[in-house]
C-alpha cells in the first residue's frame, strides 16, 4: 500500500505538470479529437488571412498520403507524406510573404516546404483582396472528421465575379485566363487512393 | 457432557473494512493515474514533435532540433549543450564553407572548419543567415552570418562564384529533436551548392566529392595541453 501511495503522489505530480504543458502546447497547435481513429481529423489552428493559415491534421495508420496545392494550377505541387504503421499528426502551414519587394507563397507540410515566387501582380492581388475572395477554410470552427475515401480540401480560394474586372486589370493575361476555370488557390490532403479515384471520376465525367 | 468444538470465524470489524476500502481505493487511483500519465506523456511528446520543441531527455548529451521555417530560407536551431564532462573540454560551433562532402558519417564527413566559436553549457538558439550576392553585379559578395542567441558570432563573405549555379541541396536530419553523444560531432546543417552542366541546368556534386556550401556543426573542443 505504501508503494501505491508513493506512486500515486509521484504520478499525480507529474500528471499535473504534463497537463499544464499540454494546455500550453494546445494553444499552439489546437486540440484534435481522435475518438474515431479510422477517420481523418482536421482542425484549423490559425487563420490570419494570407499572412498565415495553419492546420493540424490527424492521419489514420496504414495509408499512403498525398498533400497537394496549387495556385490557379500554375504551381501544381503534390508531395507524398510518408506512410507509417502508426497514425500520424502533421501541421500544414500556408503563408504569403513579401520579402525584399518580392511576393512568395510558402507552403509547409511535414516532408517538404515549398516556395513559389509569384508572378508580377499576383502576390499584391492576393494580399490586397484576400478578404474579398470566396474562401473556404476547413475546420475553422473546431475539429472535423473526414472519411479516408475523400480528398479533404483544407483551403480553396475563388475570385468572385464582382472582382473579375479588377483581376483582369491587375493580373497577367495568362494568369487571368486560368481564373476563368480554376480556383485561385487550393490545398488538399488525402490518401493516394482517394486522389486517384477522384481523378478517375473527373476523367469519366469529362467524356 | 462434552462442549462442542469451537470453530474460528474471521471477525470483520469496522476498522478492517475501512482499511480494506482505503487499500482498494488507493490501488484503483494509482492504476488510473498511471494509465492517464502514459496517455498524457504520449500526447505531450507528439505535440512537442509537431511544434518542433527541443527535448532534452539526457542532460549529458547534446540535443538539437531545427525550427519550422516561417520565412523563406530560414534556418534556426534550438540546441542543448551538456556541461563539461570527463571526455570533453566543452563544445564549439564549427563552420565550413567549402570542401563539403555529401555525407555526415565518419571523420571525413566534417572538413577543417573555417571558423569556430565556443559554446557554453545550456540551451542556445543558432541561426544561419545567407544573404545572396546580386548575380547581375560581379563585384557583389555573398554574406554568411552565424548567430548565437541573436548575436552574430561568425561573419564571412564569399565572391559571386562561390555559388556556381542557382541551386543547392540541403540535408537536415533535425526535423525531430535528436540527441548526440557529447564526444561525437553533431551536424546542424549541410548545404551543398550545385554546379552548372554543359547544358546549363544545375547538377548535384557527387557525394564523395567536395563542394562549396554551408556546413554547421557542434564538435567537442580539443582539451588544452
Amino acid at each position: 500500500m505504501a508503494y501505491c501511495l508513493w506512486g500515486l503522489i509521484r504520478d499525480g505530480s507529474e500528471l499535473r505538470h504534463l497537463k499544464v504543458d499540454a494546455a500550453r502546447l494546445e494553444r499552439l497547435v489546437g486540440r484534435i479529437d481522435t475518438n474515431d481513429e479510422q477517420k481523418i481529423q482536421v482542425i484549423n489552428v490559425r487563420n490570419d488571412g494570407s499572412n498565415e493559415l495553419l492546420w493540424r491534421v490527424y492521419l489514420p495508420a496504414g495509408h499512403a498520403w498525398n498533400f497537394s496545392h496549387g495556385l490557379a494550377r500554375h504551381y501544381d505541387s503534390t508531395n507524398s507524406i510518408s506512410t507509417t504503421k502508426e497514425p500520424q499528426e502533421i501541421l500544414i502551414r500556408i503563408r504569403l510573404v513579401n520579402r525584399d519587394g518580392r511576393w512568395v507563397l510558402m507552403v509547409m507540410s511535414p516532408n517538404s516546404w515549398g516556395i513559389s515566387n509569384l508572378p508580377d501582380g499576383v502576390g499584391g492581388f492576393l494580399s490586397e483582396h484576400w478578404n474579398e475572395f470566396d474562401t473556404m477554410v476547413a475546420a475553422q470552427d473546431g475539429n472535423k472528421s473526414f472519411s479516408t475515401d475523400e480528398v479533404v480540401s483544407l483551403l480553396s480560394v475563388e475570385v468572385p465575379e464582382a472582382l473579375m474586372e479588377t483581376a483582369k486589370g491587375e493580373l497577367e493575361d495568362s494568369f487571368y485566363k486560368q481564373l476563368q476555370t480554376q480556383l485561385l488557390f487550393s490545398a488538399e490532403v488525402g490518401t493516394v487512393g482517394a486522389f486517384v479515384a477522384r481523378a478517375e471520376r473527373l476523367e469519366m465525367g469529362s467524356h | 457432557m462434552l462442549n462442542p468444538p469451537r470453530t474460528w470465524r474471521p471477525r470483520l470489524t469496522l476498522a478492517h473494512l475501512l482499511l480494506l476500502t482505503t487499500t482498494i481505493a488507493i490501488a484503483v487511483a494509482y492504476y488510473s493515474t498511471h494509465q492517464k500519465l502514459a496517455t498524457m506523456r504520449t500526447a505531450v511528446r507528439n505535440m512537442r514533435q509537431l511544434t518542433r520543441e527541443l527535448i532534452v531527455d539526457n542532460s549529458y548529451e547534446i540535443a538539437a532540433i531545427e525550427r519550422v521555417p516561417t520565412l523563406p530560407h530560414e534556418n534556426i536551431f534550438d540546441i542543448y549543450i551538456p556541461s563539461v564532462g570527463k571526455t570533453t573540454a566543452g563544445h564549439e560551433l564549427r563552420l565550413a564553407l567549402d570542401g563539403i562532402v555529401g555525407f555526415e558519417t565518419g571523420a571525413n564527413g566534417f572538413p577543417l572548419p573555417q571558423d569556430q566559436y565556443p559554446l557554453t553549457p545550456g540551451r542556445h538558439i543558432v541561426e544561419i543567415r545567407h544573404r545572396k550576392a546580386d548575380s547581375k553585379n560581379p563585384e557583389s559578395m555573398h554574406r554568411i552570418e552565424i548567430l548565437l542567441d541573436d548575436q552574430v558570432v561568425m561573419e564571412h563573405t564569399r565572391s559571386l562564384g562561390w555559388v556556381p549555379a542557382d541551386g543547392w541541396f540541403s540535408a537536415s536530419s533535425l526535423t525531430e529533436s535528436r540527441a548526440f553523444h557529447p564526444s561525437q560531432p553533431a551536424q546542424l546543417h549541410r548545404r551543398r551548392f550545385q554546379v552548372p552542366t554543359l547544358g546549363g541546368s544545375p547538377s548535384s556534386v557527387p557525394d564523395g566529392e567536395p563542394a562549396n556550401g554551408i556546413l554547421l556543426w557542434i564538435a567537442p573542443r580539443s582539451p588544452s595541453p
